[in-house]
């Protein structure tokens, strides 16, 4: 990610003022495109921006997005790290649900109780893994472009839930395609919202992310493997190891992403469960710069922005996915700003 | 199952299978030009969708498919004026811009077609593009039903990439292309401008992508729907790289893409014993297999993708 | 001889790269028939100014003239236009084109246009058969030698109806026997009334072919003068601005009857990048206390048996043996571990990360960087870096300064203070000094005999003779793959080094 490489020795206030003009600039072209459409933008942006942080019902609806976007843009991150990109977060989260689901229906859940949690999060963070891994194994064995196998298989996984939950994991009571509930969920933080320990686990993710990338020697190979390969290579560094587990790991994270969903958000499982999540992570991580407060103050922002999307769509009919657009301009925008950051420091002699 | 290999299950299947092939080949042919000039175009996907959506508006208020179809890839051009100026000008991942320009255009065209048509039941339609039978050549048995009677947007996409490929070899334009795709340093050392080459392969390729995208919609189903390119633009990256970048090439790993599809949907038609989510995965499934068998340890173009610097140290 | 006119003349060119002055206020004229030589050790400036001529990188401030009139010059494709052609040290040809296909970008054609094969071809053959070029026009470059490689750049020149060629350090990766070749089309060129400008810091070749030399030192001109009134030693304080005493290198005896080796190569092939078998079947060894000088030209295996010797490449075939025991060359853990230790050519994307700070790349490749726990301690990485750049006088900002931003010299010492940190018992170098300038030169190499007199045992890639001759105490000359003899340096000379590079035997029947 040539991006990284132009920002990462500078300043973090001038990253910061960076980050905040692209947001303002992207607000302001979307404003434009809102009134050319009659659609009153300042209306729109308070439904937007404001409402999701007014009610605590609302950060609770925050909170059930966070967990998601924080956990795949997390695992994202490790892969940027090493220079490959997993846009392959909405097929792993599907299949993370889809493991979690399976130990959540099954006669082990009833056993253990509310404990049937845990192996279930085991399960659903090795079928993300595994997911993940398969793009991984492309890449080392075949040198396929991981960008393009992650997409593909995103939209294999995603038919592959949609069977699952057609067929056999239905739920025989009713008539919607979807499995039965799991055997219990996560507890709830905060009374009147939907707010669950999900998202404990994803900031506990954010910690794990931070203490290996920045102090342990794994961190720091995967981060030479980013650099330079030929330097990875001189540094005794197997490329081919390292690229599979690093794929590994984000997939695991994003497979815990989907096991919350089932545990704590939707509680059984439900085509669609996936959304926007993927790539709202891997925006995360750009606008983060993969840096572990940045991808966190970053997830916060668009799973605000994600709430707010909906609550703007039912008041004023503008599509909720105009966050797409919003979210496009500003890594765009934070993009255009660094680009205009060139000088490196001349050479010391 | 016997009913498969009948004729009159075989030729409507396979004259399907090239006329959804055509927006393959128009994204894939496009796509091979960006790419031997050694910038990737991942936003693909993103113009497709865009100018389906553009040539589907145009031609119901102006009533001319022409002008829809010619508007669609006049957008996609646009489009990739944008996406060069990220990644050629100010020389940013260009991964990165394709990957946040298609998130651009999933919301803007969603956000676009709801502000305009609202969200009523009854669709908006154009009638799609009617076939044009080629004289003499649609008589033939079998073949002229397939290749011959299709809409004039089909005959163009064939006959599109096959001057791309004499453009590509045998045109000095074509040498200048793949030397900028190769040695971009080398290509600057020769009096080539880079930055010309690479701007003029993103505005070709992006209005292909417009044309390929205007086909779905003005050609295929004759209205707009939610994400209707549904990875197509993915597809034809994968095929870039089957096709070895050889547009000839791409013209077969198309048909090969756009008969699957075909034939998914008259499966499912057909009431066939498997869950239909297994026909809609089927063409990824196969591109995805495609490219690991047959895409390994090829040589794509050098520079695909570096980012160049004129004056780097 | 034709009448003397001024082709080309420079006034006053200026260029800074951030803080850093490359070119300070430089004049210099080319006559038509003349070789001129530009001659200033590693980051005088040569190439910078050069390059602004041609139209890579633009001059601050200054002024250029062709034949009398003032031009402006944005592009190569300007400096082409206006008659002045360049052949850089790293050449500028599309590896899967041919001669013929690349010199075709240059012609005059449009871009819409069909591509005519045979009307070049004929053009270029007659441009062969009067500068005495030859060359090998339809097979891609990429399988050509790099001499070869070097006569398709002139050729191109010529063929776009250069006056002025630029020749950018054109010996660095020739042989003696290729050098006289080289310099014979060079004399044709100058008969033909081309103005040549000879880019180079080896003092002697640019005495041998030049009529006229431009010294520049530190982005400055610090002389100007004829090639026959030339004066060596002043010469050599023009370039370098002070008395170097060249250190006197006292070559220690050693006694290797009955030592194990450190490292040993038992037939050994590999194949290079590209999936080429480059490495044919090498046997080495390497003892304590004793540097072995490998010469070779570029490309005949050289740096894949360095890789595979320091571990990081796999060997196709054949053993590698630390000490008498077999190693696995997939194993590079096993070298670093076991003590080998490797400076490696490409000290920018190689040795290092250019994006870190010096101290994290201090730790590039070591397997334990903290003996106590699972973390890494900066605070002691941090101090290493600090005193290791002190002890080897690495001008920067400090440790935590970006390692891009170090010039040439001070990178390569902070490598070779990495290296050497750890104590190694073999140390791999390859082309150490490759483009430092002199007193980060003499630096290198008298680290390299620091290390060997302490016992390590070093394998040294250079393609300066002055250097293997001085340093080493064999030379084993590769050709193709494979070793095709072994000298002492007191034994032998550059000639008959040069011809064993070339393939050519003169102890054994070809």
């Amino acid at each position: 990610m040539k991006m990284l490489d132009s920002i990462r020795d500078k300043n973090i206030i001038s990253k910061c003022i960076i980050l905040i003009i692209s947001i303002i600039a992207a607000l302001l072209i979307g404003a434009v495109f809102l009134m050319v459409l009659g659609v009153n933008p300042v209306e729109s942006y308070y439904y937007l921006l404001i409402r999701p942080f007014q009610s605590l019902r609302s950060i609770g609806e925050l909170s059930i997005k966070l967990t998601p976007i924080l956990l795949i843009g997390i695992g994202v991150s490790f892969t940027f790290q090493a220079k490959l990109t997993n846009l392959g977060g909405e097929g792993q989260i599907c299949m993370g649900a889809i493991g979690m689901t399976l130990v959540g229906i099954s006669p082990l859940a009833e056993a253990l109780g509310p404990w049937w949690i845990l192996p279930g999060m085991l399960t659903a963070a090795l079928f993300g893994a595994l997911w993940a891994g398969i793009a991984g194994f492309f890449k080392t064995r075949f040198k396929a472009s991981e960008i393009i196998t992650t997409l593909l298989l995103n939209y294999i996984a995603v038919q592959f839930l949609s069977y699952c939950v057609y067929y056999p994991l239905r739920d025989h009571k009713g008539n919607i395609p979807q499995s039965a509930k799991v055997a219990s969920t996560l507890p709830k933080l905060i009374e009147g919202s939907r707010m669950n320990a999900g998202v404990i686990l994803a900031v506990i993710g954010v910690i794990i992310y931070w203490i290996i990338i920045r102090k342990t020697k794994f961190g720091y190979n995967l981060r030479v493997l980013g650099g330079s390969i030929k330097a990875s290579v001189y540094g005794g560094i197997s490329k081919k190891k390292y690229y599979l587990i690093a794929m590994l790991i984000s997939g695991a994270f994003a497979g815990i992403a989907g096991s919350i969903e089932i545990a704590g958000t939707q509680t059984r499982l439900v085509e669609g469960l996936a959304g926007t999540y993927g790539f709202d992570g891997v925006v995360a991580s750009l606008m983060g710069m993969q840096h572990p407060v940045g991808v966190l103050l970053s997830s916060i922002l668009l799973a605000g922005l994600s709430v707010g999307a909906e609550t703007m769509q039912v008041k004023t009919g503008v599509s909720s996915l105009f966050l797409n657009v919003l979210e496009a301009l500003i890594v765009l925008f934070i993009l255009l700003g660094f680009s205009f950051f060139n000088g490196k420091g001349g050479k010391n002699e | 199952m016997s009913e498969i290999l009948t004729l009159s299950f075989l030729i409507p299947l396979f004259t399907a299978g090239v006329r959804m092939s055509a927006p393959l080949i128009f994204g894939a042919a496009g796509n091979i030009m960006n790419e031997r000039s050694g910038v990737m175009n991942i936003g693909l996907e993103g113009e497709m969708l865009i100018s389906a959506l553009t040539s589907f508006m145009v031609a119901e208020r102006t009533g001319s498919l022409l002008i829809g179809v010619l508007s669609g890839g006049i957008t996609g051009m646009l489009c990739a004026l944008l996406i060069a100026f990220w990644s050629v000008s100010r020389k940013q991942d260009q991964s990165v811009v394709g990957i946040m320009f298609n998130i651009f255009a999933l919301g803007f065209t969603n956000f676009l077609y709801r502000a305009v048509y609202g969200i009523s039941t009854s669709k908006a339609k154009v009638s799609i593009l009617r076939e044009v039978h080629i004289p003499l050549l649609s008589k033939i048995p079998i073949l002229g039903d397939i290749l011959f009677r299709q809409n004039i947007l089909v005959y163009l996409a064939f006959i599109l990439s096959i001057l791309i490929w004499l453009l590509l070899t045998h045109t000095k334009f074509g040498w200048q292309v793949q030397a900028v795709g190769e040695n971009p340093k080398a290509a600057a050392a020769a009096g080539v401008s880079v930055i010309g080459i690479r701007y003029i392969s993103y505005l070709f390729s992006g209005f292909m992508a417009g044309i390929g995208g205007s086909f779905l919609s003005c050609g295929i189903v004759g209205t707009f729907t939610e994400n209707m390119t549904s990875g197509r633009g993915f597809i034809c990256l994968a095929i870039t790289i089957l096709a070895r970048w050889n547009p000839i090439y791409a013209i077969f790993a198309s048909l090969l893409f756009g008969t699957t599809e075909a034939l998914q949907l008259r499966l499912q038609a057909l009431g066939a014993s498997l869950p239909y989510q297994f026909f809609v995965a089927l063409p990824f499934i196969v591109t995805l297999a495609a490219l690991v068998i047959f895409g390994r340890n090829i040589r794509a173009p050098k520079s695909l993708g570096a980012i160049y610097t004129k004056e780097s140290r | 001889m034709a009448e003397k006119k001024t082709l080309l003349e420079l006034k006053g060119i200026t260029k800074s790269f951030g803080s850093f002055k490359a070119n300070d206020n430089i004049d210099l004229n080319v006559f038509n028939g003349e070789i001129h030589a530009l001659l200033g050790e590693n980051g005088a400036g040569k190439s910078t100014l050069m390059n602004i001529l041609f139209g890579i990188y633009k001059a601050d401030k200054g002024k250029i003239y062709i034949s009398g009139k003032e031009v402006k010059i944005q592009s190569p494709k300007d400096a082409l236009s206006y008659g002045i052609g360049m052949v850089h040290q790293h050449f500028m040809l599309v590896e899967k084109f041919s001669a013929l296909e690349n010199i075709y970008l240059l012609g005059d054609e449009k871009p819409l246009t069909f591509t005519h094969r045979k009307k070049i071809e004929t053009r270029l053959n007659a441009l062969k058969e009067k500068y005495g070029i030859e060359v090998d026009l339809n097979s891609p470059v990429e399988q050509l030698s790099i001499g070869m490689q070097q006569k398709i750049e002139i050729l191109k020149l010529l063929y776009t109806g250069a006056e002025v060629l630029i020749l950018d350090e054109p010996t660095a990766i020739l042989i003696p026997q290729e050098c006289d070749i080289l310099f014979e089309i060079i004399s044709n060129l100058a008969k033909e009334g081309k103005g040549i400008i000879f880019i180079s810091h080896k003092l002697d070749e640019v005495l041998s072919i030049s009529n006229r030399i431009t010294v520049l030192s530190k982005g400055k001109v610090t002389g100007r003068i004829a090639t026959k009134d030339a004066d060596k030693n002043a010469i050599i304080k023009m370039m370098v601005g002070e008395e170097i005493s060249i250190p006197e290198i006292k070559k220690t005896s050693n006694n290797n009857t009955n030592q194990i080796p450190i490292l040993r190569a038992d037939e050994v092939e590999a194949k290079d990048e590209r999936g080429i078998q480059t490495l044919n079947g090498v046997s080495l060894s390497i003892y304590p206390s004793e540097i072995v000088g490998i010469a070779s030209v570029e490309g005949n295996g050289q740096e894949e048996l360095a890789e595979v010797m320091a571990g990081v490449r796999k060997a196709a075939k054949g053993n590698m043996f630390i000490n008498n025991k077999q190693v696995s060359t997939r194993a590079a853990k096993d070298f670093i571990d076991n003590g080998i230790e490797y400076v490696p050519a490409d000290r920018n994307y190689v040795g290092s990360v250019p994006d870190f700070p010096l101290y994290e790349n201090w730790i590039l490749r070591n397997r334990k960087p903290s003996k106590k726990r699972m973390l890494l301690d900066y605070i002691t990485i941090k101090q290493q870096t600090g005193k290791a750049m002190e002890d080897y006088d690495v001008r920067a900002r400090g440790a935590e300064e970006r390692t891009a931003n170090l010039s040439g010299g001070n990178l390569q010492k902070f490598i070779m203070a990495r290296a050497l940190s750890k104590n190694p018992k073999a140390l791999i170098c390859s082309y150490p000094t490759r483009g430092l300038d002199i007193k980060a030169t003499w630096f290198i190499r008298e680290k390299v005999l620091e290390a060997k007199s302490s016992g390590v045992g070093i394998l040294l890639i250079s393609g300066d003779f002055e250097e293997l001759f001085a340093l080493s105490d064999r030379i084993v000359v590769m050709y193709r793959g494979k070793i095709v003899g072994e000298v002492l340096p007191e034994d032998s000379s550059v000639r008959e080094v040069g011809s064993m590079m070339m393939g050519v035997n003169s102890h054994e029947d070809a």
